[in-house]
């Protein structure tokens, strides 16, 4: 099997208060891709107390880093928690999908990021093929 | 029902104490059997196929409660090779 010409994997843990579940959660997942022969060049680690401006900032260092990729693979994991938003919506058709981080009132802004913002955020080029895994 | 908008993404995973004594600890349940599954997987089918077989397989031992047995699924083309090289068996 012939491997991409480039290659990054992106792990974003993203607890809430004290929890611990997703520092576990990306260390193993840091294990795995190691395995699978990703170098520490290869993997991007984002973890703790996050909000909106320091994941779409994260996200933006990335895109500047794959904009000139003509093929490769982009891994996408997100260990955290979701919602739909916005969350005082009253209609179905209105909502979308979003990560929501730990600190601050659940209506500051700072707390969410649409997955719709995430995907435009990377704005990965044709050829580079994005695998995403959340698990919130 | 239809399906909200971006149904795929909706957060419902739940988290499981997994280990025993001081080996105990916290973790995403889809993320403790996807991660232990990765590292042999050729194609996103058999990513998938290992962390389920995983999954049964603790469930029917009793170390995870059936409760928590998540339903994965892959979108898009399961045939596609999974980021990096099998690492060797």
């Amino acid at each position: 099997m012939p491997e991409s010409a480039h290659q990054l994997a992106l792990l974003i843990g993203a607890p809430w208060r004290e929890e611990a579940a997703m520092h576990g959660d990306v260390q193993a997942f840091y294990d795995a891709l190691t395995a699978r022969g990703l170098s520490s060049d290869d993997l991007l680690v984002l973890e703790g107390r996050l909000d909106r401006e320091l994941v779409l900032s994260f996200l933006a260092s990335v895109q500047s880093r794959v904009s000139a990729w003509d093929r490769g693979d982009v891994f996408l994991y997100y260990s955290g928690h979701g919602a739909y938003a916005p969350m005082d919506a009253t209609d179905a058709a209105t909502v979308e999908p979003a990560l929501v981080f730990g600190q601050g009132d659940l209506d500051d802004p700072s707390r969410w990021v649409l997955w719709r913002e995430v995907f435009g955020a990377l704005a990965l080029p044709v050829g580079v093929r994005l695998t995403l895994l959340p698990d919130c | 029902m239809q399906a909200l908008p971006g149904a795929e993404l909706t957060c419902r995973a739940r988290n499981y104490v997994f280990g025993w004594g001081r080996g105990m600890q916290e973790r995403g349940v889809i993320s403790y059997y996807a991660a232990r599954a990765l590292p042999e997987a050729h194609a996103f089918e058999d990513w998938l196929a290992g962390s389920a077989g995983l999954i049964e397989a603790e469930a029917h031992s009793g170390r995870l409660p059936k409760t928590y047995r998540p339903s994965l699924q892959v979108l898009g083309d399961t045939t596609s090779p999974v980021i990096g090289s099998p690492a060797a068996q």
